[in-house]
């Protein structure tokens, strides 16, 4: 069935087929809603009987969210979970194998046929029960090596990575010394790693303190590519269709084209491999699918599943990279579910073979130096699905597929894939139940994004508005367009924080003592507060222009070095352009770099104006020796600046609007530059978890925070324990700062304890501020559900948890404030309800 | 119109339908044992301490011109001798000195419980809570009746002691009440509260005739209201008046243990709060006589 659909005769049919009703009338009745919504599902069920459009009858989204967890599924995840994580060195073995082999032909060239040798020679293995198969290695979750990209840190890393503090592997003895022995030699100054260090090494150390230049060492991830046009095509159709652009090209585009033609016979290689493998094993149906997917489009929701997952793999043994996202699965996926559904395929079989394919999306993990590791914990590799949001006409996009992922999620709680869904103001009631049930299992997923805010902030960085409706997710919470951009979202990272220290200490680092800045005057010297924003700002430019030299140079060597025909391929429009993504091929270039951090920089600036400026509370050397001492011997004055300024996260005009004028500020400058490919440079806010490591570099703050303490989570979260005033009053601050400006990703983080999600009610109230959260126009929020744990550490650590509240009826208590007896009855009920 | 008021909780989830903000006028004339906001019964202000911030660094002490401060570790408050100036709480360089209320123009605080209407969607709104909000029925009902001109749902939270008309003319701006029944025999009540139950089973019936949203709401203190008796005793009454009652029972809430520490009295209720099975045989009482509106939350 060649070309099913587009994802716009996906959407029609859901209209068609009367599910926007049926959704409807499914909540109302759940939450006991009112009569006429219950006349409308029964009407919508009759006119389905009656025409025979709708693949199953009724209440299915309740069908969906009573399915039982596969047991096969429990089986393969305990297995998967059980295997110990090991370091690989196969495919580097070849990649550099190949490479010495072809010396003195074009990088994509070369690259292809490492692509390609890989594909046909990597050993490959199927687990007896797998439903999905694949994958880059043969032990699952291995930390793959790349020594074209980075190889001199491994050699430095190797020993510690079973024992590291963060993301450990188990490695073998002699892949250490082979490594060392076969591999490294040869890439030594040839790796992306080691000439971005000899061509960019001391501009990068010379702005360290202040910017984090990332990509340096490993190849472009962060890609949405065009799942659907794999789907269609597949390995052999993409292959035929390079090899008739090479016939009418010239020039680079020849190289291109070639270099495509040669990844795709290689993934077609490899797609046959497991067809072979499987029915060696006796696996019929695996085998039958592996084969028919080499060389025909995938026709069936199992094969598309499956087709999916080979081309992810395929893309992670390319790019060993952070983050190829799947993105709207539940859009372009659709048909082929509708189509098999028609042909007798049943729920509870969809939702098997999803969740084969959930568990897969945690076999491939990222291996990271340790710095990498620490700004990034927990191998985040980022498969980011998102579900729901619009059609292109601005209608309501959620569907079956849509519940079944998050039925899928509800029973894996695994990190990956990473769900988002997308909620906008006609999101329907139950969608939002739905994910709020998931929510509260504890996860922190899905993460919730807006429409309302990311579509016009898309549209106004140049994105068109049908590619905006389309967007998707890459990795953690960067946006992007669906299968046409390059977004380089993490660029780099501009810690905002440290370069107000610098400004208030005369450029001055106040760690090392070294000067690292403008040489503008320190606190003392500013008369007014203007004076103080005016040296800040000549600080932030000064970094930023040499920052972005550093990125374009990174580029560069990215472009020269590591070109990507597979990637190539699957991103619109390198094809037609005959360019590598890496060259600007891709329809939209983006680059982002992330402002960190707002709520110190607001909440530090805030109490300076208001204490120093203009209360006169505190002495401008008062507060430097303070700040330069970590405030030693002056314990009163680091209480004066917790307790006696505004804080961001309380609805508080005065601070809020700080921080949201400095993140603006950030952005339009950033924006007036230029990437490599040509396209803009975008702000994000967000960290992940740069927020520690981040803070390490930074001395005390004005905002009261302690020498080398974290800076605030998330991205657009308050300090932790200074937002006293409720989620809605967090939420109305965070909604003063610019999303419009923050295109390339916003991260905000709410802790909730679990108690909220166990009653129907509360999981109405949840929807309510989910909604909220909309109208408010912020970009993005996922939600914490505390556990026993945390609670625990909030009794040994009341500072950092001063928000966190627990309610009762007409009654609020701060669980910090609370005597220790009762902070243990509250964590015993936690625990308890826990269960 | 101004009126006397000690919290404003926003993202109240339990003080009514939807997400709510909540709040709580200072002052009340019943004196229960368990209050759990005791900074609001009395309508006057004064300086409290707030648990757990103190870090001892004298400031108060050595600023109070009254003398009031007293000396450290503890740097006791002599309300006597307060004149509630609030320079110690101007100083306090941690925030731990505070007034437990404040006096507010009704204007101007309707429009900071209408600053959450983003949140309230259709079921949520703005509830008056206390204290005892009938204490200041006037201030209330200016309060209330902004909040309505705005299109936002009301409801209020009363122990319901005060005269029938007070209550009658503050229901045209009320879409719920939440009233409590603590104690059906009276002679048991005014041991409890201070009070007899006669005005206050008498302006429930009232709001029974009146048609209001209604919701029942009977507190479960060990010790003193959490007796089978006694619930079978109220359950019953409600029944009487309205078999239809919505009903819901409010477990003893041990956190304010916290608060009186902090006031520097003593907080009379052992016990702790009942287990999910010890309110379950609660609301089956409240089954067994013939209430089958039950609110459980």
């Amino acid at each position: 069935m060649a070309g099913t659909g587009t994802g716009m005769d996906l959407a029609e049919r859901g209209r068609r087929s009367g599910m926007t009703q049926g959704r409807l009338g499914a909540a109302a009745r759940k939450t006991g809603g009112d009569a006429g919504l219950e006349e409308n599902l029964r009407d919508s069920c009759q006119a389905s009987r009656e025409t025979g459009e709708r693949p199953w009858e009724g209440d299915w989204i309740e069908r969906i969210s009573d399915l039982p967890c596969p047991e096969l599924i429990g089986r393969l995840k305990k297995r998967m979970l059980e295997e110990t994580r090991y370091v690989s060195i196969e495919q580097a073995r070849i990649t550099t194998r190949v490479t010495k082999d072809h010396l003195g032909k074009p990088r994509a060239i070369v690259r292809a046929l490492c692509l390609a040798a890989a594909l046909e020679q990597m050993s490959i293995r199927i687990d007896p029960e797998e439903l999905i198969v694949g994958n880059r290695t043969a032990g699952v979750r291995a930390g793959v090596v790349s020594p074209d990209t980075g190889s001199a840190w491994v050699d430095r890393a190797f020993e510690t990575l079973p024992t590291r503090a963060q993301d450990r592997f188990e490695v073998y003895e002699a892949d250490i010394r082979a490594f060392r022995e076969d591999l490294l030699p040869y890439w030594r100054g040839r790796s992306l790693e080691d000439q971005v260090r000899s061509s960019l090494g001391d501009a990068i150390d010379e702005i360290a303190q202040v910017v984090k230049i990332n990509q340096t060492d490993h190849s472009q991830g962060h890609i949405c590519p065009n799942v659907q046009k794999w789907l269609t095509q597949g390995p052999s159709g993409l292959a035929r269709e390079a090899e008739a652009m090479l016939a009418r090209a010239d020039g680079e585009a020849r190289v291109f084209y070639e270099s495509v033609a040669i990844a795709m016979r290689g993934a077609r290689a490899f797609l046959l491999r497991y067809a072979r493998l499987a029915s060696d094993q006796g696996m019929k149906k695996v085998a039958d699918n592996c084969a028919h997917l080499a060389d025909h489009p995938a026709e069936t929701f199992y094969q598309a599943l499956q087709s999916t997952w080979f081309l992810f793999v395929i893309l992670q043994m390319e790019g060993n990279a952070s983050s190829f996202s799947p993105g709207r699965m539940d859009q372009y996926l659709y048909p082929y579910f509708e189509k098999s559904v028609g042909a007798g395929m049943t729920l509870p079989e969809a939702l098997e073979w999803t969740e084969a394919l959930f568990l897969k999306f945690n076999q491939v993990v990222y291996l990271r130096n340790a710095q990498s590791a620490r700004y990034f914990a927990g191998f985040p590799i980022g498969f980011n699905v998102a579900i729901g949001g619009q059609t292109e006409d601005g209608r309501d996009a959620s569907n079956a597929l849509s519940y079944l992922f998050l039925q899928a999620q509800a029973h894996l709680g695994l990190p990956q894939p990473n769900l988002s869904c997308r909620v906008f103001a006609g999101s329907p009631q139950a969608l939002l139940e739905a994910c709020s049930r998931v929510i509260g299992l504890g996860s922190g997923m899905p993460q919730l994004f807006n429409d309302e805010a990311v579509i016009p902030a898309l549209v106004s960085h140049g994105v068109s508005r049908a590619d905006a409706l389309n967007y998707a997710i890459v990795g953690c919470v960067e946006l992007t367009t669906q299968g046409s951009s390059l977004g380089l979202s993490d660029a780099a990272m501009f810690n905002l924080v440290k370069v107000l220290e610098l400004t208030l200490n005369d450029g001055i680092d106040m760690l090392s003592g070294k000067a690292i800045g403008l040489k503008l005057g320190t606190l003392a010297d500013y008369a007014r507060y203007e004076d103080l924003e005016d040296a800040y700002r000549r600080q932030i430019d000064a970094f930023m222009d040499k920052m972005v030299c550093c990125v374009n140079g990174v580029e560069e060597l990215h472009a020269a070095l590591l070109p990507t025909p597979f990637l190539s391929a699957v991103v619109d429009d390198c094809m037609a352009r005959g360019q590598d993504v890496t060259q600007g091929g891709a329809h939209y270039n983006f680059a982002g770099v992330q402002a960190i951090q707002v709520a110190n920089v607001a909440d530090s600036l805030a109490a300076i104006k208001k204490l120093v400026y203009e209360e006169g509370q505190i002495a401008p050397e008062a507060l430097l020796a303070a700040l330069r001492s970590d405030f030693a011997g002056d314990a009163l004055m680091r209480e004066r600046l917790l307790n006696r300024a505004p804080k961001y996260g309380n609805d508080l005009m005065y601070v809020d609007e700080i921080g949201a004028k400095w993140a603006t500020y950030f952005a339009e400058r950033l924006e007036k530059y230029r990437n490599r490919r040509g396209g803009c440079y975008q702000m994000g806010l967000y960290t992940v978890s740069a927020h520690v490591p981040m803070g390490q570099n930074v001395a005390a703050s004005a905002d009261g925070r302690r020498a080398r303490e974290p800076l605030a989570d998330g991205g657009v979260s308050a300090m932790y324990g200074r937002d006293q005033s409720g989620p809605t009053a967090l939420l109305h601050s965070v909604a003063r700062l610019p999303f419009h400006l923050a295109s390339n990703g916003a991260l905000l983080n709410m802790k909730f304890l679990p108690q909220f999600f166990k009653t129907e009610s509360g999981i109405r109230k949840f929807t309510d501020m989910i909604r909220a959260f909309s109208r408010l126009g912020i970009s993005h929020v996922q939600f914490n559900v505390l556990s026993e744990q945390d609670l625990i550490a909030a009794q040994r650590d009341p500072e950092k948890y001063r928000g966190l509240t627990v309610r009762v009826a007409g009654y609020t208590a701060y669980f910090t404030e609370l005597a220790p007896d009762l902070q243990c009855e509250i964590i015993a009920r936690t625990a308890y309800e826990g269960v | 119109m101004k009126g006397v008021v000690f919290d404003v909780k926003r993202f109240a989830v339990h003080d009514g339908e939807g997400i709510r903000t909540t709040l709580f006028l200072k002052g009340c004339a019943l004196r229960c044992a368990w209050c759990q906001n005791p900074e609001g019964l009395d309508v006057g202000v004064r300086v409290w301490r707030r648990p757990g911030r103190c870090v001892g660094c004298g400031l108060c002490h050595v600023t109070c011109a009254c003398r009031a401060v007293g000396a450290g570790p503890t740097y006791a408050i002599d309300p006597e001798k307060c004149v509630r100036c609030g320079e110690c709480v101007r100083v306090c360089p941690t925030g731990a000195l505070a007034f437990d209320g404040w006096t507010v123009d009704a204007q101007e605080i309707s429009e900071q419980l209408l600053r959450d209407r983003v949140f309230f969607g259709a079921r949520g709104g703005v509830t008056l809570s206390g204290g005892e909000v009938l204490c200041q029925a006037e201030f209330a009902r200016a309060v209330l009746a902004h909040v309505k001109r705005a299109g936002v749902d009301t409801a209020i939270e009363t122990a319901l002691y005060a005269p029938q008309s007070t209550l009658e003319a503050l229901l045209p701006v009320v879409d719920h009440v939440i009233a409590d029944i603590k104690c059906l025999d009276d002679a048991a009540h005014r041991r409890m509260t201070g009070q007899g139950n006669a005005q206050i089973l008498a302006n429930y019936a009232f709001l029974v005739r009146s048609g209001v949203d209604l919701l029942l709401r009977i507190p479960l203190i060990p010790g003193y209201t959490a007796t089978d008796s006694n619930v079978r005793a109220i359950a019953r009454h409600a029944h009487s008046l309205c078999p239809d009652a919505r009903v819901e029972l409010i477990n003893y809430n041990p956190l304010c243990k916290g608060k009186y520490a902090a006031r520097e009295a003593d907080y009379p209720v052992a016990g702790s709060a009942l287990t999910d099975a010890q309110l379950e045989a609660f609301y089956a009482v409240l089954r067994e006589e013939g209430l089958h509106n039950l609110v459980r939350d």
